[in-house]
């Protein structure tokens, strides 16, 4: 059995507020093995940025713990800062200083040698060194979640913690993004990364869905589409408010959610796609549907209401 | 030590890099100072006056060439009648006539108290008042040198109250003054918006998972503030000295000294405030409403503590730049040595103690 990156046991934090503050965290628990990339996926407001902060040492939980690189995030948070990577959400390095004075500064703080640590981190920092006399404040989106990696790795870490680091990013960004995160990988460091986008929930080894505080699942993502229970049907092409209006009235889906252009509808028991075509040509016209493979988003979303109706 | 130097170097990239802070750290003393240099003064300089000498002896016109030979007044006119004194003074040609008795001469030999009147338009009463006292010492001056004593004049009598500062000359007041407010202001308030800043900007957190200790990245952070403010104690005391022609009394290291002992004590106190906020707003509002205001009123630089209800007298205890500016006045312009500051030393150092405790007990190595 693999060794840990980051093991979390039955974690609470409840923010105090107004009316006795919400749990931000209800009893999470999952282990993120080495070697692996670990994706939290959920909405905003899951808990995902708190879940990031505690495995980074920066709050502590209300009770349960965490061990981060086989060291208690609580006892050990010196040793944890020296062997992890963090990347918080919003970001955070000086925007008033150029890319190349940001990672000499990093660099030093983590007491590498500047040359050593861009040898490092070349394949990234190769795409930002034609711009590196330019102050990290007027870099783009993309440009400048490249430059908060190159700072998050510059000193090898074995873990790499990533709060949304693709929030505000363009697509092409994205995937760029994400093929350094393979590679990463390759290298031997783990990643434990969040985001609330579904499409890149599929390019983690292993997720956990999380929302309201809860994780509702944690597998690989082959596994977590394989064992979706129902059919799932494809409905394109004509206008997505009536259609949900007519699905609404016709009786046969249990739910149906709009993906952009589609929408994907989950029947209710029993419910053939011969009876939905037939009731969405009735009252909402021209619509091809078909039977769809599910994806991580119809996974999430049928986890997700069914944990809701059990609270 | 290497890590603390990057930070060190950061720093003074940044601060250089922000036009704002800089335009704040070398414009505003130098402005301040010839502020209360030359806009907000109430000293006496080429005054215009006229003599009614009713004596017109060697004495009286002696004295009144003294009166005019000084830099504070000039003469403008010697007039024979009240009617005309009434006249200048109504039209405001002159602020001050020097009226001479007619037997001004003959009662000084006699032994007996001679009488000089002097008029003078009092609508601005502070102004009159200094006219009074420059032209009645330089007055007495004169006739203490021709009969060797000091005579009353106009049964007033003059005290030597202005020891050090005869002329009133109002640099020697405002240059401790502005200093133990520019030191103050900049030290506390930058500070503490500048730790404030590194939270707000999410910077903090990055630092914090980092090997560096919290407390270092403190430290590096106010040790750019500290050499900024030697630079300033010295360019306030060129221009005290070069544009102001005061002379420096005491000695020069030992006001350097609590000069620096009093930065220190504004760093801590801008340290501490950081540990209570989280935005830079919050950070400026307090260190200008609860340290600013009560340094600017309540240290004794523009209105005397003497003056003030014995309850402020007893608040005024507790603003650090009372203890600075009355130690750096007994220092500069008295000339007094450190036994003689010993008093505001501890003062200060306790202070800083107390806040560098303070700031320590609540400083956080976590977010929250």
């Amino acid at each position: 059995m693999k060794s840990s990156a980051a093991k979390v046991c039955n974690l609470r934090k409840v923010y105090a507020g107004n009316g006795g503050g919400t749990a931000a965290l209800d009893g999470v628990s999952f282990d993120a093995e080495e070697g692996e990339i670990f994706g939290l996926i959920g909405p905003d407001g899951a808990g995902k940025t708190t879940l990031m902060r505690i495995a980074a040492t920066l709050i502590l939980p209300d009770s349960g713990t965490a061990e981060i690189c086989g060291f208690d995030a609580a006892r050990d948070c010196r040793r944890i800062r020296q062997i992890i990577g963090y990347m918080p959400g919003k970001f955070s390095l000086y925007q008033d200083l150029t890319i190349e004075e940001n990672i000499a500064f990093f660099a030093k703080v983590f007491g590498v040698r500047k040359e050593d640590g861009i040898e490092y981190i070349e394949e990234i920092y190769r795409r930002l060194e034609p711009f590196k006399k330019r102050l990290a404040g007027r870099l783009s989106g993309g440009m400048k979640q490249k430059l908060a990696l190159c700072c998050a790795l510059i000193h090898r870490p074995k873990l790499l913690v990533l709060d949304e680091p693709t929030t505000g990013v363009d697509p092409v960004s994205r995937q760029e993004f994400w093929d350094i995160l393979q590679n990463m990988k390759k290298i031997g460091i783990s990643v434990l990364v969040s985001t609330p986008y579904m499409d890149e929930a599929a390019r983690c080894d292993r997720i956990a869905f999380i929302s309201s505080g809860k994780i509702l699942k944690t597998d690989s993502p082959q596994n977590i589409v394989a064992a979706f229970p129902k059919k799932i049907f494809r409905a394109s092409g004509g206008k997505m408010f009536e259609l949900l209006k007519a699905l609404r009235g016709s009786g046969l889906a249990e739910s149906a959610y709009s993906f952009g252009d589609s929408c994907h509808i989950v029947p209710k028991c029993g419910a053939r796609i011969e009876d939905l075509k037939k009731c969405l040509q009735f009252s909402a016209g021209n619509f091809s549907v078909a039977e769809a493979p599910a994806t991580l988003e119809d996974c999430f979303m049928e986890l997700n209401s069914g944990e809701r109706n059990r609270s | 030590m290497e890590k603390f130097f990057a930070f060190v170097l950061k720093e003074f990239r940044q601060i250089s890099r922000d036009r704002r802070s800089v335009a704040i750290l070398f414009i505003l003393p130098v402005l301040l100072l010839l502020l209360f240099g030359f806009a907000i003064t109430n000293e006496i300089r080429e005054s215009k006056f006229a003599v009614l000498d009713c004596d017109k002896s060697a004495l009286s016109s002696a004295i009144a060439a003294r009166i005019d030979a000084s830099e504070y007044f000039s003469l403008c006119k010697s007039v024979q009648t009240k009617a005309e004194m009434e006249e200048l003074l109504a039209r405001g040609t002159v602020k001050t006539v020097v009226v001479f008795e007619a037997d001004f001469e003959k009662k000084a030999a006699c032994g007996e108290s001679p009488q000089i009147n002097i008029v003078l338009d009092a609508v601005d009463p502070n102004e009159a008042k200094n006219i009074y006292n420059y032209a009645s010492a330089i007055a007495s001056a004169e006739f203490a040198e021709r009969f060797g004593r000091s005579a009353p004049f106009h049964g007033i009598d003059i005290r030597a109250n202005m020891l050090f500062n005869p002329q009133l000359k109002s640099a020697y007041d405002f240059v401790p003054g502005v200093m133990g407010l520019i030191l103050f202001l900049i030290c506390t308030l930058m500070t503490s918006v500048g730790i404030v800043r590194e939270k707000e900007m999410g910077n903090m957190e990055i630092l914090l998972v980092s090997p560096m200790r919290p407390v270092y990245i403190i430290i590096a952070k106010v040790i750019p503030y500290f050499a900024l403010s030697v630079l300033i104690v010295s360019g306030c005391l060129i221009i005290a000295t070069a544009v102001f022609g005061i002379a420096i009394r005491g000695s020069v290291a030992l006001i350097f000294g609590l000069s620096m002992l009093y930065t220190l004590l504004a760093l801590t106190i801008g340290i501490t405030v950081s540990t209570f906020v989280n935005t830079q707003q919050t950070a400026m509002f307090i260190a200008t409403s609860v340290f600013m205001l009560p340094t600017v009123l309540l240290s004794g630089m523009i209105f005397p503590i003497e003056n003030m209800p014995r309850l402020l007298q007893y608040v005024s205890e507790i603003v650090p730049a009372k203890w600075y500016i009355s130690a750096l006045r007994a220092v500069m312009i008295k000339g007094c040595g450190i036994a003689l500051v010993a008093k505001n030393i501890a003062v200060m150092s306790a202070m800083i103690l107390f806040f560098a405790l303070l700031s320590l007990a609540k400083f956080k190595t976590r977010l929250e």
